[in-house]
């Protein structure tokens, strides 16, 4: 077989694997461009929802809100604080009730000794009856009165006693009670306040980051926009890359078809070099062309790759700042959002404990208000005993006196009644203005807190009301908020996941090189043995005039250059050199764009 | 109303890139395998603008030019020249067929798109 033949097996074979290479790569080219569309639509989508993200977050309704909030916990403050201030009053009046009800001890005390000094004087009549024999009879009748009178005053005081213990008994109970559930539900409450003030800086920061995410999603937006720019500029090398393989592949056939014509063999030295030559001089040529293929297509592709990889990290770090900017740990987790509407809701039921507290406070007074009126009508039965006693008496000195001298003991013993029912007289008295008193102070108090806590109540119902509203408002606010970040969370979490996967998947230019390549090392061979049999000269460019007029490309063009200056020697440099050297002027819109 | 832009080129893959940037920019595409088929479609349907690839069988971008440019509904439109084919030589033929402009391929998305406005007006 001869040389040339030995050549043209290896070209023939080369073309083929060109051809194949060639056309291999629109149908991956193009399944890489409709998921790039896919990717752009769906981080277009994901930015959509960010930026729904930031607009809730930083619009008018929400500044709205917050204000709201601010004023509803100052409204919350001054409710507790007039609270605080009205169960002090309250508290402090029923101290000086108890103190009252102390010194309704002493005239019971006196009550309790005209009850003894009566039964005395009731025992003495009846002995004293009995000595008179007839003479003593209507003594009788006295003494059985006077008995009578001091069960009643036992009875009567006893009632006032018993009255007072449960009197003092309520209201050491409830204000030990009171004071200590008001000191806690004030301490809730205040701590409450304290975190809803910490909320509301959480609230103005998160207004903040979400004015900065604002920022960073139009920045990713942007690179994303710029990243999808060099992806739809990568993938045309498809068509470059077809083009200058069909270029080298064309003239490769015309070089085996000036081989098929050449009669000369190795022994005809100038014919034979002419082939030869002209054989190592194109298969070199194309193999610049076909690495440099092979390398714009390498390039292109890792570009497509590294730009797609780079709009899902984008995207990842824009998902992720929103969810560190909201405060969410992800679409299930809870937002500050959830600890705020905790922490009113946590306001509301204290308010509702100070308030029923407050309304136990009231019930208290009432019932000493009552026990008052109650005691005082004992006291009242306590006054008409001593009129009673008092007319027993003179009806005694009267009978004393018709006794004659007999009867001076029973007139000593009536006048004894007597001085009894005018010493009750005082105490009874002395009983009712201190009850009078209490009274006085209990009737004040209820009409006082009545008034107060109805408005108190009023204003209780009216911030209940209205943190519902805001409560509502917030819930459907952190709803929106986790409904966009689940759908942004899986939205990127898929795109980076579909992104990583197509990404993985391609090998065009890895199957399209090994492929290249393979020509190429075949083509070498001819080369190699081509420039044993005749070195390179300087006739290259003149030689291969014919081809620069099929080349399309401005790299193809300066790929020939660059070898027919090596092979002339006029200027030293790789073909690489060549190509990243003479840029075109070009135009406002460009070095690649004319317009006419 | 958006308008209306014909992309005549012979591989899908540039084909499918023209299109994605026009319609991400609010123009409508109409597609065309090659010349031949660029001139069927234009001999019934009013376009704005042309985007022309140069080489591509049955009826080059030079031959289409001068089609269109011949008569018919289109022969006002600007057409814009998008090829690999960067010599000057080339670029005066299509200037001279009435070729508006000439991008050479890889274009740019905004760059296309800028060129498109300065062209539409």
């Amino acid at each position: 077989m001869t040389i040339l033949a030995q050549w043209r097996n290896r070209i023939l074979p080369a073309i083929d694997t060109i051809k194949r290479a060639a056309g291999s790569t629109e149908d991956e080219f193009l399944r890489i461009g409709a998921r790039m569309q896919e990717f752009y639509a769906r981080s277009q989508e994901n930015s959509g929802l960010a930026s729904q993200l930031v607009v809730l977050l930083s619009d008018d309704d929400y500044h709205v809100l917050i204000d709201e909030l601010k004023r509803i916990t100052g409204e919350m403050g001054e409710y507790l604080e007039v609270s605080r201030l009205q169960n002090t009053e309250i508290c402090s009046s029923l101290e000086q009730v108890m103190d009252l009800l102390e010194t309704v001890s002493r005239p019971l005390a006196a009550f309790h000794k005209m009850d003894k000094t009566l039964r005395m004087l009731g025992i003495s009549t009846k002995i004293e009856s009995a000595r008179l024999g007839e003479l003593g009879n209507g003594f009788t009748t006295l003494a059985l009165d006077v008995e009578k009178l001091s069960c009643l005053v036992r009875e009567k005081t006893d009632c006032i006693r018993g009255q007072r213990e449960l009197l003092v008994g309520l209201l050491v109970k409830h204000l030990k009670a009171g004071k200590e559930s008001k000191l806690l539900q004030n301490e809730e409450a205040r701590s409450m306040l304290n975190s809803a003030t910490t909320s509301f800086d959480a609230l103005v920061q998160l207004n903040a980051s979400c004015s900065d995410c604002g920022e960073l999603a139009g920045q990713v937006s942007s690179q994303v926009s710029s990243a999808i720019g060099e992806v739809v500029s990568s993938l045309q090398i498809h068509d470059m890359m077809r083009q200058q393989m069909e270029h080298v592949t064309e003239a490769l056939e015309l070089l085996v078809i000036d081989m098929d014509n050449s009669t000369a063999t190795e022994s005809e030295d100038v014919r034979f070099a002419a082939v030869a030559g002209q054989a190592g001089d194109v298969c070199e040529l194309q193999v610049a062309q076909l690495r440099n293929a092979i390398e714009e297509l390498n390039v292109s592709v890792n570009t497509i790759i590294d730009n797609l990889r780079a709009i899902g990290n984008q995207q990842s770090l824009l998902s992720g700042e929103v969810m560190n900017a909201t405060g969410n740990k992800g679409a299930s987790g809870n937002s500050f959002f959830t600890e705020f509407r905790t922490v009113l809701s946590g306001l509301g039921i204290v308010l509702r404990k100070c308030a029923d507290t407050d309304r136990q406070f009231f019930a208290t007074l009432g019932k000493v208000a009552g026990a008052i009126n109650e005691i005082s009508g004992f006291v009242s039965s306590i006054e008409n005993i001593s009129a009673e006693i008092n007319l027993i008496a003179l009806n005694a000195q009267i009978r004393a006196a018709h006794t004659g001298p007999e009867g001076v003991a029973l007139g000593v013993l009536a006048e004894g009644i007597k001085s009894l029912s005018q010493d009750a007289v005082p105490q009874a008295d002395a009983l009712l203005q201190t009850l009078s008193g209490i009274s006085e102070l209990t009737d004040a108090l209820v009409k006082k807190a009545e008034s107060e806590l109805t408005a108190l109540g009023e204003r209780l119902v009216g911030m209940e009301a209205e943190v519902d509203g805001i409560v509502t408002s917030i819930e459907h606010m952190n709803e929106t908020v986790s409904r966009l970040l689940g759908d942004l969370v899986s939205g990127v979490d898929g795109l980076n996941a579909d992104i990583a996967q197509l990404t993985s998947g391609i090998t065009v230019h890895e199957s399209v090189g090994n492929l290249a390549r393979s020509a190429a090392s075949g083509l070498e061979e001819v080369v190699n043995q081509a420039r044993e049999l005749v070195p390179a000269t300087d006739e290259f460019h003149r030689n291969l005039l014919h081809m620069t007029a099929s080349y399309t490309m401005q790299s193809e063009r300066r790929i020939h250059e660059a070898l027919a200056r090596r092979h002339s020697g006029a200027a030293e440099g790789s073909v690489e050199e060549a190509l990243e050297s003479a840029e075109s002027s070009g135009s406002e819109f460009g070095d690649n764009v004319d317009l006419f | 109303m958006s308008k209306l832009i014909m992309t005549a080129d012979d591989s899908a893959s540039v084909r499918q890139m023209v299109a994605f940037t026009l319609k991400q920019n609010g123009y409508e595409v109409l597609e065309a395998v090659d010349g031949k088929d660029a001139l069927a479609k234009l001999a019934s349907q009013k376009v704005d603008m042309l985007l022309t690839d140069l080489n591509m069988p049955n009826l080059d971008g030079i031959g289409l030019i001068k089609g269109v440019r011949g008569g018919g509904l289109n022969r006002m439109i600007p057409i814009v020249m998008l090829t690999t084919e960067s010599q000057d030589s080339r670029k005066a033929e299509g200037k001279a067929a009435g070729a508006t402009g000439w991008i050479i391929k890889p274009f740019k998305p905004e760059q296309l798109i800028a060129v498109i406005k300065k062209v539409l007006g």
